[in-house]
């Protein structure tokens, strides 16, 4: 074997160069000619009939060449968007059609498209369309949506579209333990705001009958599929292609109804469509994440061992199931145990509609609000026993000698050592003289607060027997050019994520060529095989596994080569130093590139070997990873304001094997700045009636360097035993383990006014009523 | 969005109910109202040009006025639509006596639908109390004779 030397380094990432010199193509940078503008008119009710489309304005306005309604795509044969699940019949769907057809269901639906010139005319055609509403009942809070009517769909008699529910008991009833607790926490909604909104360019070639689309999008492979069944084409002539996609966090993980909208318009009118989301209309139309209220019953022993965990979540579904919106609260209740040992479980999942953008996958996916529960409820034990939040996760926690683990939901944990990523955060901070410090802060109206998250995340998404819908999954191709030079495609389209170094820094160590040598492509239908996507952590576990395979395959075909031109058994052939050579022979040794030469000349190799030198693998990964840490957030909390101030922040990970230190801090710093602002600033708010009070960047609080601080990251590092690279997953981590952090920082430096929770975000208002009550 | 207030009118009840009621004093006195006709008894048609939070929309409104106790009460429902959005509102108006004046009470809900919600929602309060108060001098003003 070759000694790693490019897996492990923290090269840069070959990604950043175009994109901060803005070479990079983005949706919205394909220009085709004959390029037509495709505008949306949008429900500004959140529940209402359509009574009437009036289009004729609009036709009538000078650069328009089309208007559509939900009747006309209906009628055209355009179907509905598509929702994976294995709920069977358990699970209520109403019917979503990419035009809504007779009612809204949620302001920012969308109700007609039109077709001009360029996008102002568009802008301008699409307020020419009136649509006459009849106004109805708009059902926006979960308890309520639980309790009864209003109903969102009237039709299924009820809000709720599905109940899941565990339950594993044994033993003493949660009546007879030591200390019990309740607590009501709520999840808030948030918008996943990547710095790209959407986009589609869809382009018919009516002599090949053959439809490209160009979207920015995390699954091209599945969308084609998806885009093929919702517009009645056949797939194989359907090519999606993902070009450079400037974030997604989950909300690209899905199929849109402008992808439909475009496709069918371009069919029909014979030119290129093109459809650039505005910011206003990515806060109000594409998925939000996050979103329950959730009903929580602890028992413990005194001495702080929880015993018994009974959950209730109220989930926000929104007024649609978008691909995997009812799948995302399962999630919740599958962590809900974390790293402990929670013996009894009990959990009851209800999926909600309300009248509101559909909730679907956002950086963490139900395993956030997972997290910031059991992370709570270690504090709120703590609390009732007296017994230190850091002693309670210690008495709590999976031995380090128990993996595989299987928790009381049922999931077997892979690998995992949680009391050395704790002792390895503490080692970061001197926690005794932090709480003297607090003690006499507090004396003089400083409230400081100190908060812990021992977080464990599901990620590598697959096996595909585990999935909402199989694809669980990955693909990539390895191939040699005759010039040595290597080419590898990838299932796993990244979005941000840099898989473009990353899989180059293992494929240039497993090749013995130079990084430079190797190229990874990906995102384009017609130029890979089929594949599944980025998501849930599973670009380098699940993709990465897939290419390693296939790299596996190239050795051994060039191991056959190279005995065939040193006229060596293949038994004797060996890979050092980057050369395939005969054992005790190094001078002789051939480089990758001499032995592609004669692969691909092909003049000189037996007829038991064929042409070429590449190879295609599968990979299924055997079972989920489990990445885990330890968060340490230090807060001041302003005795005037109520102001929160991030003092410091610690954060130890452990993501398995580590390709490039660089990526992975810069994933865990994303993902910390996001869950942070969970805590702190972000709020999807709709007003009584189902209007989006925060609608713009205005009035939603993305982060901003202003209200963080210099991160301090750390790692162990845990193999996981499931997937040839040893790696877990990286991309939610600080997403997962950082918000209850800040929580109980903050609920820490506000215990002298005998709070024992608080729902988020942390905002200086809120704080300040409860230290003025 | 709830709205409640009152404002006191230099005049008595019958002079300003008559006021309220006055299809000139209103065409005079709703903010950037470009023109108001009747389509029925109590019911008009108006343009209002009106910027809330930095956003300008033409709004195409419908005015009623129902449940009427003359020299007492009477309810307002405005509902209007723009570009930028829909908004509705329905105020309930009474009149007291006050010393040598007339005290009017209003107390209502508006909601605002679609991107200007989205948008101005902040802003929405303040803007509105100060266009309620505009409203409410301009109509004083018609009161007295005095144009503004």
């Amino acid at each position: 074997m070759v000694l790693p030397k490019l897996v492990g380094s923290p090269i840069k990432r070959r990604e950043d160069p175009r994109l901060v010199e803005g070479t990079s193509t983005y949706v919205d940078d394909i220009k085709l000619h004959g390029t037509l503008y495709c505008g949306i008119v949008r429900s500004v009710y959140a529940h209402a009939r359509i009574k009437s489309i009036d289009t004729e304005a609009a036709r009538q306005h000078p650069g328009v060449f089309a208007v559509v309604t939900g009747e006309d795509l209906k009628a055209g044969g355009i179907g509905m968007l598509p929702v994976a699940h294995r709920f069977g019949e358990g699970l209520k769907v109403p019917p979503r059609y990419p035009l809504a057809v007779g009612e809204v269901h949620f302001a920012g639906e969308a109700v007609a498209a039109v077709v001009a010139t360029d996008r102002y005319v568009a802008r301008d055609a699409v307020d020419l369309v009136q649509v006459e509403y009849e106004p109805l009942p708009a059902v926006v809070d979960l308890d309520a949506a639980y309790a009864g009517a209003p109903y969102v769909h009237e039709e299924f008699g009820t809000n709720i579209a599905f109940e899941w529910k565990l339950f594993n008991e044994s033993g003493a009833s949660i009546g007879e333990a030591d200390v019990k607790l309740s607590q009501r926490i709520e999840n808030q909604r948030l918008a996943p705001v990547p710095m790209e909104t959407r986009g589609v360019v869809a382009d018919y070639d009516k002599g090949k009958k053959s439809l490209t689309l160009w979207t920015s999008t995390q699954i091209p492979h599945l969308l084609r599929t998806f885009l093929s069944l919702l517009i009645g084409m056949p797939e194989h002539h359907v090519r999606v292609v993902a070009p450079e996609v400037g974030g997604g966090f989950g909300q690209k993980l899905n199929v849109y109804a402008e992808e439909g909208i475009a496709s069918a318009l371009s069919i029909q009118l014979g030119r290129p469509i093109k459809w650039i989301e505005s910011r206003a209309e990515s806060m109000a139309s594409s998925i939000h994440g996050r979103g329950q209220t959730d009903y929580v019953d602890v028992g413990a022993t005194k001495d702080g061992k929880i015993t018994h965990l009974h959950v209730h979540i109220l989930a926000d579904l929104g007024a649609y199931h978008q691909l995997l919106t009812p799948v995302i609260p399962t999630l919740t209740g599958l962590m809900l145990t974390g790293p402990y040992t929670i013996p009894n479980l009990q959990c009851t999942v209800h999926g909600l509609f309300t009248n509101k953008v559909p909730t679907d996958a956002y950086r963490g996916a139900g395993r956030p609000e997972a997290t910031y529960l059991i992370e709570r409820v270690c504090d709120l034990v703590a609390d009732a026993t007296g017994v230190d939040p850091v002693e309670v996760r210690r008495r709590n926690f999976i031995g380090s000698d128990k993996f595989p683990y299987t928790t009381a939901a049922g999931l077997a944990y892979d690998s995992g050592n949680y009391p050395l990523a704790l002792d390895k955060a503490l080692s970061h901070i001197k926690y005794d003289e932090f709480r003297a410090e607090q003690a006499a802060a507090r004396k003089n109206g400083k409230y400081l607060g100190i908060g812990f998250s021992t977080y464990v995340e599901v990620c590598g998404m697959g096996p595909s027997a585990a999935m909402p819908a199989g694809f669980g999954w990955e693909s990539s191709t390895v191939r040699v050019d005759p010039t040595g030079k290597v080419t590898v495609t990838t299932g796993a389209s990244p979005h941000g994520q840099g898989q473009e170094t990353t899989f180059a820094q293992i494929a240039a160590d497993e090749l013995g060529v130079g990084v430079d040598d190797v190229i990874i492509n990906h995102g384009d239908t017609a130029g890979s095989p089929y594949g599944v996507g980025t998501f849930g952590s599973r670009g380098t576990a699940v993709g990465g596994a897939a290419m390693m395979l296939a790299i596996q395959k190239v050795q051994e075909k060039a191991k056959r080569i190279a005995a065939h031109m040193l006229e060596a058994s293949v038994d004797d052939i060996t890979f050092e130093n980057g050369k395939f050579g005969v054992k005790g022979a190094p001078d002789r040794a051939k480089s990758l590139g001499e032995i592609a030469w004669i692969a691909y000349t092909a003049d000189t190799i037996p007829a038991s070997i064929e042409p070429g030198l590449e190879a295609t693998s599968f990979f299924e990964p055997p079972n989920f990873t489990y990445p885990f840490g330890t968060h340490i957030a230090f807060v001041e909390v302003d005795g005037d304001t109520g102001e929160v101030t991030l003092k410091r922040y610690v954060a130890v990970d452990d993501c398995g094997r580590v390709i490039n230190p660089m990526i992975v801090d810069g994933q865990v710093h994303g993902g910390l700045a996001q869950g942070i602002a969970q805590a702190l600033f972000e709020e999807v708010i709709y007003d009584d009636q189902g209007q989006l009070v925060t609608g713009s960047l205005m009035d939603y609080a993305l982060p901003t360097a202003r209200g963080l601080v210099s991160f301090e990251t750390d790692h162990t590092t845990t193999p996981s035993p499931v997937n040839p690279l040893g790696v877990k997953g990286v991309g939610e981590a600080g997403t997962i383990g950082s918000t209850p952090a800040i929580v109980n920082a903050v609920v820490d430096a506000l215990k002298p006014f005998g709070v024992t929770h608080i729902d988020m975000p942390m905002r200086g208002e809120k704080l300040w009523r409860i230290m003025n009550k | 969005m709830h709205v409640n207030g009152s404002y006191t009118f230099k005049a008595d009840k019958q002079a300003v109910y008559d006021l309220m009621m006055s299809k000139d004093a209103l065409a005079h006195c709703l903010p950037g109202c470009e023109n108001l006709e009747e389509i029925g008894e109590d019911a008009y048609r108006a343009t209002l040009k009106i910027g809330i939070a930095g956003i300008k929309g033409t709004y195409t409104c419908t005015i009623r006025t129902t449940e009427k106790v003359p020299l007492e009460t009477w309810t307002l429902t405005i509902e209007g639509q723009a570009k930028t959005g829909n908004v509705k509102g329905v105020g309930r108006f009474s009149l007291a006596d006050a010393d040598d004046s007339t005290e009017l009470t209003y107390d209502g809900d508006a909601d605002i639908m679609g991107p200007l919600a989205g948008i101005g929602q902040r802003m929405l309060a303040p803007a509105s109390r100060t266009i309620i108060g505009k409203f409410f001098e301009c109509m004083s003003g018609q009161l007295s004779g005095s144009s503004q």
